[in-house]
């Protein structure tokens, strides 16, 4: 059994009662205990919006959510409560996920009072202090309210709050995108030995694609709204097949100041999230596309054995 | 705390003779510091460093380093309890830190862009994009909708935004992330600045947008002669898109020089390891240990002597002078001594 299971989720927003937003298109993904699936793509593409779905902080307008075998939407609200303290989520702005008018203790311990209430507030105190430090924040950072802190304190507070009550699935927006690479490193280290200690799943949601091979088993690509590659995270990176997983991988910039800039494969911006797209998401951008892309619906195909690409000639020469 | 050092006892400094046009941006000795209820946060401590005309520097360091309170003091946006309570941030001469609120404001815009880290937080939701394209003209005189429209559309033919109308009837959510900073750039454009200031303008974009954004960016920055101050976390964009690169440590820039220089051969023991974090696949990922000093308490001496594997007698007593090559690269470190005796 999966720890997380999505099956054909859509989710549509509407706004100002005549557009609607086409945020995630018929995505199906699976998280296991003790392993870590990367979702990486495009900003905007639907990742946040996944990760808030997987947890039911929203309603999908289509599919289902499964977590630990029960179906998460047919949840009363005592079930779902119960549910929260199994399963966590690390927001992507910190600041805005953080009650601006409590201590950083208080934020921390939070989930704590909430789904263990039970434990003694001796014991409380002393998992927050632990976790106050294991996320590398000093201890007199306990005291502070979340605007006295930086961009990447507010970030580990967040990241303690969801570790304390020891979860079994962590969703992670962006935990370290305003992470200097020397804490980022640091926190890495700390949920991969968490991860090893009590077998969590992490649905773990990057732009960082440096950071993502290193914490990754395996990777969903999206692209506004679908996944439109995934597989082991190895093979996805060695041998990419999608032209977007492929510019994208390409687009990463050495850190050598003597190499060389390659072109930029990807032109044009993506296509609003409003409009309702048949055929492929990435033809307009696409340095491979042809008309037959957009004359029938691309969807996401197995590849091989372990690996589905969204493409109608993955791998081809040129992109 | 150490005594504030002193700007010009660096030798590559000379933009500050009677007979030489001042730099761009000289910020010397600057310090910010917030009264807290826990007692006073050393945010920023005696920070120096410059930026040069049509050149792109950038600005580096752990998060709570000090990074967006520096730039929030350039700015005057520091707010209470915070307090700049030391030091000159000369821009063509005129020091920022003596002027009125209403003349900061004025250059703020006009003279000097700001592309603020989260392009929604700095878009107001709930006013048509025209108008707040209309507001900045205003605010600088230009009273006509008629013309302000053409300046926008032109603003945002720049940053490659095609159908500008659609973006400036709509509102800020109808644009995806890329769209949006496009459009925070087109507004820090709008006047024309010598000088742009970015915190972190890509994070959280993808790397097929953020490379065509930071395209962008260095093409207004180069195309008028700007001059830009560019944080980032990214050692990649530093690498790829800087001329100079500044690094802070706990409020203190402990090395500053050619990006060459610096990512290439660093000599501060924190910019070692910061080189050494960048991921390369195949290898394990290195960490530095430890923590940021108390700010509240800060130490005296070198601020990275808790987490420094090089640390020795002198490094607790006195924060270290700085030591210049002649290709302009500082540090601010005692091994230079030593490494200077071994020679
Ligand atoms: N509450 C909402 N109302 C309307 N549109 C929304 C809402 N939430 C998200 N969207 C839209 O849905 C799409 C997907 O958003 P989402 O936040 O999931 O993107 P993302 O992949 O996390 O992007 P980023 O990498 O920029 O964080 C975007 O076009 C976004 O503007
Ligand atoms: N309003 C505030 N009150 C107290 N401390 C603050 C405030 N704003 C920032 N600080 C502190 O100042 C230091 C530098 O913050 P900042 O410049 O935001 O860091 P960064 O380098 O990540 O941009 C941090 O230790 C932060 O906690
Ligand atoms: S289906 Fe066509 S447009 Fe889409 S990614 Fe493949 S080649 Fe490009
Ligand atoms: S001054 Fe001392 S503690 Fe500081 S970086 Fe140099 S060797 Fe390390
Ligand atoms: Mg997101
Ligand atoms: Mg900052």
């Amino acid at each position: 059994m999966s720890l997380l299971e999505l099956t054909n989720v859509s989710k549509e927003f509407s706004v100002g009662g005549t557009t609607t937003v086409y945020a995630l298109d018929d995505v199906s993904l699976t998280v296991n205990a003790g392993e870590t699936l990367a979702v990486i793509g495009e900003s905007g593409s639907g990742k946040s919006t996944l990760g808030r779905l997987a947890l039911r902080l929203i309603e999908p307008t289509r599919g289902s959510v499964h977590f630990q075998g029960t179906d998460m939407l047919a949840l009363p609200a005592a079930g779902l409560r119960q549910l929260r303290a199994k399963a966590q989520i690390i927001f992507q702005e910190p600041f805005e996920s953080l009650n601006p008018r409590m201590r950083v203790a208080d934020i921390v311990g939070e989930p704590l009072a909430i789904h263990q209430p039970k434990t003694p507030a001796a014991d409380r105190r002393s998992r927050v202090a632990r976790v106050i430090d294991q996320v590398g924040l000093a201890p007199e950072m306990a005291r502070r309210f979340p605007g006295e802190l930086s961009g990447g304190q507010q970030q580990r507070v967040g990241i303690a709050r969801a570790i304390v009550t020891e979860p079994s699935l962590i969703v992670l927006d962006e935990p370290t995108s305003s992470l200097d690479l020397s804490v980022r490193a640091q926190i890495l280290q700390l949920l991969a030995d968490l991860q090893t200690e009590l077998g969590m799943g992490y649905l773990f949601i990057s732009h960082d694609i440096h950071t993502v091979r290193y914490v990754s088993d395996r990777i969903a690509v999206m692209y506004r709204g679908r996944v439109v590659e995934t597989g082991p995270s190895e093979r996805v990176f060695a041998d990419p097949q999608h032209p977007y997983t492929r510019a994208l991988l390409a687009a990463a910039l050495p850190v050598d100041p003597d190499q060389e800039l390659p072109p930029a494969r990807l032109v044009g911006d993506p296509v609003s999230p409003t409009e309702k797209v048949s055929g492929c998401v990435l033809y307009g951008r696409c340095p491979v596309g042809e008309d037959r892309c957009v004359q029938n619906e691309v969807r996401l195909t197995p590849f091989d054995a372990d690996r589905a690409v969204a493409c109608i000639k993955p791998g081809a020469p040129g992109s | 705390m150490s005594a504030p050092r002193q700007a010009l006892s660096r030798p590559t400094n000379t933009g500050q003779g009677a007979d030489r046009e001042p730099r761009l941006l000289e910020v010397s000795g600057l310090t910010t510091r917030f009264d807290t209820p826990d007692g006073l946060v050393h945010a920023v401590n005696g920070v120096d460093f410059h930026v040069d005309r049509a050149e792109i520097v950038g600005v580096v360091g752990e998060s709570g380093c000090g990074k967006s309170v520096t730039i929030r003091s350039i700015l005057g946006l520091v707010r209470p309890p915070g307090r700049v309570v030391e030091g000159t941030a000369r821009f063509n001469g005129v020091d920022l830190l003596g002027l009125r609120a209403a003349e900061l404001r004025r250059l703020r815009g006009a003279e000097i862009g700001f592309i603020a880290q989260n392009p929604f937080s700095a878009l107001n939701p709930v006013m048509r994009i025209h108008r707040q394209f209309a507001n900045i003209l205003a605010a600088h005189g230009i009273r006509s909708d008629a013309i302000a429209r053409d300046r926008a559309r032109d603003a945002l033919a720049d940053v490659g935004i095609a159908g500008p109308d659609r973006v400036l009837d709509g509102y800020a959510h109808q644009l995806s992330g890329g769209m949006a900073q496009r459009v925070v750039i087109a507004m820090a454009m709008l006047l024309n600045p010598a000088f742009v200031i970015a915190d972190e303008p890509t994070t959280g974009l993808d790397l097929t947008v953020q490379r065509q954004i930071l395209d962008l960016i260095r093409g207004l920055v180069q195309q008028h002669g700007r001059s830009m101050l560019l944080v980032t976390h990214d050692l990649g964009v530093v690498a790829q898109y800087c001329d100079r690169v500044v690094v802070m440590y706990a409020g203190k820039v402990i090395e500053h020089g050619s990006v060459r220089d610096v990512l290439t051969s660093p000599q501060h023991p924190y910019t070692q390891a910061l080189v050494r974090a960048v991921p390369r696949p195949g290898h394990p990922l290195v960490h530095l240990t430890g923590r940021l000093p108390d700010l509240v308490d800060y130490p005296a001496g070198c601020p990275f002597q808790a987490r420094c594997p090089h640390a020795f007698e002198p490094c607790g007593q006195v924060f270290p002078e700085p030591t210049t090559s002649a290709s302009g690269r500082t540090y601010w470190c005692h091994l230079s001594q030593e490494r200077e005796a071994a020679r």
